[in-house]
């Protein structure tokens, strides 16, 4: 009998999987809905409600092959997608030494304080980063990235190289157009000291994107013999750098973030993009309430057709598509997170948007969980 | 007597929930590369191109792109009864933008200790690399030859039976399989060979794939017929006026593992509606500790389309389960007027493959 | 005679220790012979039986182990990273899947002392009567 019930213990204890590669599993969820104002549109959102524009589901596989080397893969389905999954990022890193690690593969462009948990709804108190700063697309490179951690005294400093290329879409007039980035080179740094941490970012790249609805108008300007005109709008292999700077304020329940950033691309019809926010918010145990302002403001190239004589046939065209990149607007912000649970946030958010050329406002409440598990 | 019940029902519990039993392995290659010099094909207004994987698409071009040749798996075994498992495989390809897809979902059933039936989706065993084309970490070079595997379709929805014996000193393994596939919007020929949605279809595959093992000796036949169907922006496309025509493939595999000698070769042939698609490979590597320098050539032939690559790189395991790669290649397209692929080029490739 | 006694001694302890001898193990009830090709067989998932018929449940040392890298070049005559590809080709196929991986010798012992059927491999100098040696290498 003894012997039975020993055997069967040991028999059980060692029936148990043993891992061989261990494969650590985590994730993040957000489901949240929105409901823009009778006639609105903001951020995805209509008039009527809608659970999908915004609500993600993410599943994170990490593997340490040992040796400093290490594999993660991020699976992310979004609504806006039809959940349909996508590596959103993949890669492999080496972690040289405490200080130093590289990874390689499908990377998250280092452009903001937010830029890596930007889906994590739970690692910041908004319900969406200020969209105004966080508009440009290009979230995901294929590259190499570098980084190094340190101190210089009391403060921590961590720096990122970043080399890689951007391959997919743009929305370019209202369409969508294939786009690439080359030769993406790239630098953060974040120092941060008890209560404060301060960020600067700086990205270069050469950027090509592939509009055919420009093609009409471009070769009557070639025919025209105005090739110096269609150099400066299109966007063929044009430099284009982003410069960012962030902060965040973390004091006595007291909490302050902001970040600006400003963007252009040489040579094309791009408008010089300036967008910053401030956001103010105090914690209350695990009631956090804020306020945040956005502005957004882009200028146009109007020296691009400067030279051109007021009764050029084609003028009108070449007008309307470099002043249509002229944009201001600002946003006001007012929300609220719960932390109810270890693992989930809940939060409200009322946004509204006013387009300082159009006067038109648009206002939107959204609320929604964010998990991470 | 209490003993005794607290143990059969213990014993009971947890056979139960050892019973489901998920197992998580992956495999994943960062892949970058560009050209070094390229004639692309000016009749179709194509610059300087390698097309380092035809199925999907996989490009290089002047910049530097790490796209075409990097991707990312994920299985899930999920042990279900005795002898019955589940598996799915997602796999996401940067030529894809890494959308994650189920490239494998299939059930398997252990009848007994030699044969193993299968039904589901899985990748098309038509080469010797089709089954594992994904998984770099298990061969020599950065990717098995683009000349050799140019097919449009590479998976099946069916059924398989799985066998293997011991003959003396000869292990045979097989597999024979049937099934259909059908791809709404085939990648290769709407994107690549023409600018209309393809959707193609192979249907009433029958193949079996036989193989030999010996110590240092592999050999390996496939064979396998199908039926094509294809609509182009949904109109059916006919050949000789049928819309349907019938495939055979034909293949021999012969490797060599011998004292730290590779010798890989492959030659298969593709017979569609009386017109032969003939490819080979012929690839050799020298192990020396944790390097393999290596060359290769493949070929393909049929009436028109003609191009072949010739191939040199090195292969470094600096880690138990990862490898370094680096190759070069050289890819002369002698294809006649409008049957060119992707005009020559020369092209490097580096990166990194592992599994986990 | 002291002198050679020492320096046999010497020599012998030296032999034994660059050997690292590997020693393939089943339970002390087996009463199944083998020989080099059967337990490649078995390793590289090509049977599930001993020559006898009877069930075959092969166990492997984790990579860490010492004894893993030794039972993969002399027996299999591969290297870590060979079966690692060799494996990955039949775990991604549906071919196959790689036996179960166990840390230590200890651990090794008390597996094959608790499955009939298993068989295994561990250090020779970690052998003692919990186990019992079919060859070693």
């Amino acid at each position: 009998m003894k012997k039975t019930w020993l055997a069967t213990i040991v028999a059980l204890a060692v029936s148990s999987p043993v891992a061989q590669a261990e494969v650590n599993i985590n994730g993040f969820a957000s489901i949240k809905a929105g409901k823009a104002s009778s006639g609105d549109s903001l951020y995805g959102y209509t008039d009527e409600i809608d659970f999908k524009n915004e609500s993600l589901f993410a599943v994170q596989f990490q593997s340490d092959l040992g040796e400093k080397l290490s594999v993660t893969a991020q699976l992310m389905a979004r609504g806006n997608n039809d959940f349909d999954a996508e590596f959103e990022w993949a890669f492999l890193t080496y972690q040289l030494d405490d200080a130093w690690r590289v990874n390689a593969g499908r990377l998250r462009t280092p452009f903001y304080k937010y830029s890596d948990f930007r889906d994590v709804g739970y690692a910041y108190d908004w319900l969406r980063t200020p969209q105004s700063v966080y508009d440009l697309g290009f979230d995901t490179i294929e590259g190499v990235s570098v980084y190094h951690s340190g101190s210089i005294g009391d403060t921590q400093s961590s720096v990122q190289l970043v080399y890689g290329a951007y391959d997919g879409e743009v929305t370019l007039q209202g369409t969508k157009a294939p786009a690439q980035i080359n030769n993406i080179f790239g630098a953060s740094w974040e120092l941060s000291q008890d209560w404060l941490s301060v960020r600067v970012a700086y990205l270069v790249g050469a950027v090509t994107v592939d509009a055919p609805v420009f093609n009409p108008l471009f070769t009557a300007l070639n025919g025209a013999g105005l090739n110096s005109i269609v150099k400066a709008i299109d966007f063929d292999d044009d430099d284009g750098s982003f410069f960012g700077l962030g902060m965040n304020y973390d004091r006595n329940d007291w909490l302050m973030v902001a970040e600006y950033t400003h963007v252009k691309v040489k040579d094309t019809f791009y408008a010089n993009q300036d967008s910053y926010y401030l956001s103010l918010g105090r914690r209350f145990d695990s009631v956090t309430p804020y306020i945040s302002y956005e502005k957004d403001q882009d200028d146009a190239k109007p020296e691009i057709y400067a030279g051109l004589p007021a009764n050029f046939p084609l003028l009108l065209p070449i007008a309307s598509i470099v002043m249509s990149q002229e944009f201001e607007n600002t946003a006001w912000n007012l929300g609220m997170r719960y932390d109810f649970h270890p693992a989930a946030a809940f939060k409200v958010e009322l946004t509204s948007s006013e387009n300082n050329m159009t006067n038109q406002k648009d206002s939107l409440i959204a609320v929604g969980v964010d998990l991470v598990f | 007597m209490k003993k005794v019940l607290l143990v059969t029902a213990i014993a009971a519990l947890c056979s139960h929930s050892v019973q489901a039993e998920v197992n998580i392995s992956g495999f994943a290659s960062v892949m970058g590369g560009k050209l070094t010099s390229g004639t692309g094909v000016p009749e179709f207004g194509l610059g300087p191109t390698f097309l380092a994987n035809y199925p999907t698409v996989g490009v290089y071009e002047d910049e530097w792109t790490f796209k075409p040749d990097s991707k990312f798996g994920l299985q899930m075994t999920a042990d279900l009864t005795e002898g019955l498992t589940a598996t799915v495989q997602l796999v996401g390809r940067g030529a894809d933008d890494f959308e994650a897809g189920f490239e494998w979902a299939y059930v398997s059933y252990e009848l007994n200790e030699h044969w193993t039936i299968q039904a589901g989706k899985k990748r098309l065993p038509l080469y010797y690399y089709s089954d594992f084309f994904d998984v770099s970490y298990a061969y020599l070079w950065v990717r098995p030859a683009a000349d050799n595997y140019t097919w449009q379709i590479f998976n099946y929805t069916g059924v398989n039976a799985q066998f293997n014996y011991q003959l003396g000193d000869w292990a045979m393994s097989g597999n024979i399989y049937t099934g259909r596939e059908d791809d709404g919007e085939n990648k290769l020929l709407s994107e690549f060979f023409g600018s209309q949605p393809v959707r193609e279809i192979w249907k009433d595959i029958i193949g079996g794939v036989l193989s030999f093992n010996r110590d240092w000796l592999d050999l390996r036949f496939t064979y396998m017929t199908y039926q094509n169907e294809r609509y182009s922006a949904g109109v059916p496309v006919l050949w000789n006026g049928k819309n349907t025509r019938r495939g055979n493939f034909a293949g021999f595999s012969a490797n060599v593992d011998y004292n730290n000698w590779l010798l890989l070769s492959e030659v298969n042939r593709l017979t569609l509606d009386g017109g032969d698609f003939d490819t080979y490979l012929i690839s050799a590597g020298y192990r020396i500790e944790q390097w393999t320098p290596y060359i290769s050539y493949a070929d393909f032939d049929s009436e028109g389309e003609v191009h072949s690559t010739a191939s040199l790189g090195v292969r470094w395991d600096f880690h138990s389960s990862a490898a370094f790669k680096f190759q070069f290649d050289d890819v002369t397209d002698d294809g006649y007027d409008g049957l060119q692929v992707a005009g020559d080029s020369r092209a490097i490739t580096l990166g990194i493959d592992l599994v986990f | 005679m002291n002198w050679l006694k020492v320096m046999t001694l010497t020599t012998a302890m030296t032999v034994t220790s660059a050997m690292a001898e590997v020693a393939v193990i089943v339970h002390p009830s087996n009463a199944a012979t083998v020989d080099q090709a059967e337990i490649t067989r078995l390793f590289t998932g090509r049977g599930t039986t001993f020559s006898s018929g009877s069930k075959a449940t092969p166990l492997n040392l984790a990579e860490s182990a010492a004894a893993r890298g030794e039972f993969d070049s002399k027996v299999l005559s591969k290297s870590s990273s060979q079966m690692k590809a060799y494996w990955s080709k039949l775990v991604f196929t549906g071919k196959g899947t790689p036996p179960k991986e166990l840390t230590s010798d200890a651990d090794m012992k008390a597996a094959v002392a608790a499955d009939a059927t298993a068989i295994g491999y561990i250090d020779a100098a970690a052998v003692d009567g919990t186990v019992k040696v079919l060859a070693k290498f």
